[in-house]
């Protein structure tokens, strides 16, 4: 059960993302700015966590604040909360982009990480480590888990694709992803606190 | 996510349509998926459809779950993005902002796509858009079959035009091969009404080729292959009488002549065709059939 405290704090924040993005409806421009402060390192990491360069991330940064510009008047706050609602933006744009840009990074192996995967813009050091962690916590799920994440989430390919792929019905590729995708998160969290961002 | 069917009550709010029963551990997995923006339209569709359904303790368990997914950087890199990123991200949207007040409408705010949208999202009018598309599928349907019909004209046009083409050509070398004097030949052999006919002499040592207008007894004689001959033959045409209707004289000093003749078309029936060496001897006759 939630506390009153919480669900007044919880409604406190709801009207504040609403009016908000009701500014940035409206056309105000600090109110753009006010959104960037709050949530523009997170699109970044979002963005940066798939694409495989700073100035690709970056640029996707730009269509997704275009994006949540546009589509301001359509946030519904008892649908879901601001943040959920720009990291749904980031992620379909991000993946999307993957897919039409067929920039899909590879399947990463985990001999090839000690090579070095990463774009131009990033160091060899952060890009490596950044990959070492996430190999790391996806080394630790059940194979099929591991595939279905490093395919639909990794490398963009649709859930119909994957399904096709690893010959596999469409149902139990949803399982396995969203099962997968809960036990990376937790897995995560406890195995590599030191790793996550504040 | 945990979401017990005691949790998953009937709609509570008012739909137009009953809702669609997804079960818990069904919501819980669109729910996740939906939060990493792995699903496709049409399961957005039916998890916002499923979302709706549902009690608002589940609904509030749904977004509690997202915002925490949302919210969860254990994934993602240690990074940060330029200070310049700021500056390019409000500069885009300026500049997008002043193309909408300089009067240059976004796409989704151009007029059609907001009916086209508008259609989509009304239920009452999926209908209209049904008819829309079958309407489109038989224009569309009605056009290819006139270019069908189209492209079947054009080359029967086209045929007709090549063989045309293929005529003159041939008249071309005929005429250049053997000079104007077998125009009239050529001429008779494009009408309708022509006939050819073959007086030929026992052993091929030569052949009249007898051309006949049934409908207006124009008569072309193309002699072939007669200069073995030792002077000139005589062609005459009789009717069934044995009245001499036409002659002519046929050159045997080069290996073909022409002579056009003319005769009265209703007397053709059972003409015979004689042809006569120098010595006047038959060597070669036919009768009109």
């Amino acid at each position: 059960m939630v506390g009153r405290g919480a669900r007044f704090q919880e409604s406190s924040d709801i009207n504040e993302d609403l009016q908000l993005m009701q500014r940035i409806a409206s056309g105000d421009e600090s109110a753009v700015s006010e959104l960037y402060d709050r949530f523009g390192g997170l699109v970044f990491r979002g963005a940066r966590q798939l694409l495989p360069s700073d100035a690709e991330a970056e640029d996707a940064v730009q269509e997704v604040f275009l994006r949540l510009w546009r589509t301001a008047d359509r946030f519904d706050p008892a649908r879901a909360k601001l943040v959920t609602w720009v990291m749904l933006l980031t992620r379909r744009h991000v993946i999307d982009r993957i897919r039409r840009a067929a920039v899909r990074p590879k399947t990463i192996e985990m001999n090839a990480i000690n090579e070095g995967f990463g774009g131009a813009h990033e160091s060899k050091a952060s890009s490596v480590e950044r990959n070492v962690q996430l190999q790391k916590c996806l080394a630790t799920l059940p194979e099929i888990q591991r595939a279905v994440i490093e395919r639909a989430y990794l490398q963009g390919f649709t859930l119909r694709e994957v399904s096709i792929q690893l010959e596999m019905p469409l149902g139990t590729v949803k399982s396995a992803l969203s099962r997968g995708l809960a036990r990376l998160r937790a897995n995560a969290s406890q195995d590599l606190p030191g790793w996550a961002a504040s | 996510m945990k979401i017990s069917r005691e949790q998953y009550p009937e709609a509570t709010t008012p739909m137009t349509n009953p809702p669609i029963y997804t079960p818990p551990n069904e919501l819980a997995e669109l729910a996740l998926l939906d939060a990493y923006g792995l699903l496709e339209p049409a399961e957005q569709m039916r998890f916002e459809q499923a979302f709706l359904a549902v009690s608002p303790d589940v609904q509030a368990e749904v977004r509690r779950v997202q915002t925490e997914i949302a919210m969860d950087e254990a994934l993602l890199p240690n990074c940060e993005p330029s200070v310049e990123l700021k500056i390019k991200v409000l500069a885009r949207i300026r500049s997008a902002m002043d193309m909408d007040t300089s009067g240059m409408l976004r796409v989704d705010e151009l007029p059609f796509q907001r009916d086209t949208l508008g259609y989509i999202g009304s239920k009452s009018n999926i209908m209209s858009s049904v008819w829309t598309w079958r309407m489109a599928a038989l224009v569309l349907l009605g056009v290819c079959l006139t270019l069908v019909v189209m492209a079947n004209t054009s080359q029967r046009h086209f045929d007709r035009m090549f063989e045309e083409a293929i005529r003159l050509h041939t008249d071309r070398e005929i005429e250049s091969a053997l000079g104007t004097e077998f125009q009239p030949y050529m001429d008779l052999m494009r009408r309708s009404t022509a006939k050819q006919q073959y007086v030929a002499i026992n052993g091929g040592q030569g052949l009249v080729r007898i051309s006949i207008d049934e409908a207006t007894g124009d008569i072309f004689l193309l002699a072939m292959d007669l200069d073995n001959q030792d002077g000139p033959c005589s062609f005459t045409i009789r009717n069934a009488q044995g009245d001499e209707l036409a002659s002519a004289v046929i050159r045997t000093d080069r290996y073909i002549d022409g002579v056009s003749l003319s005769v009265d078309p209703t007397l053709l029936a059972g003409t015979q065709f004689v042809l006569r060496d120098a010595d006047n001897r038959v060597i070669a006759s036919s009768t009109f059939v």
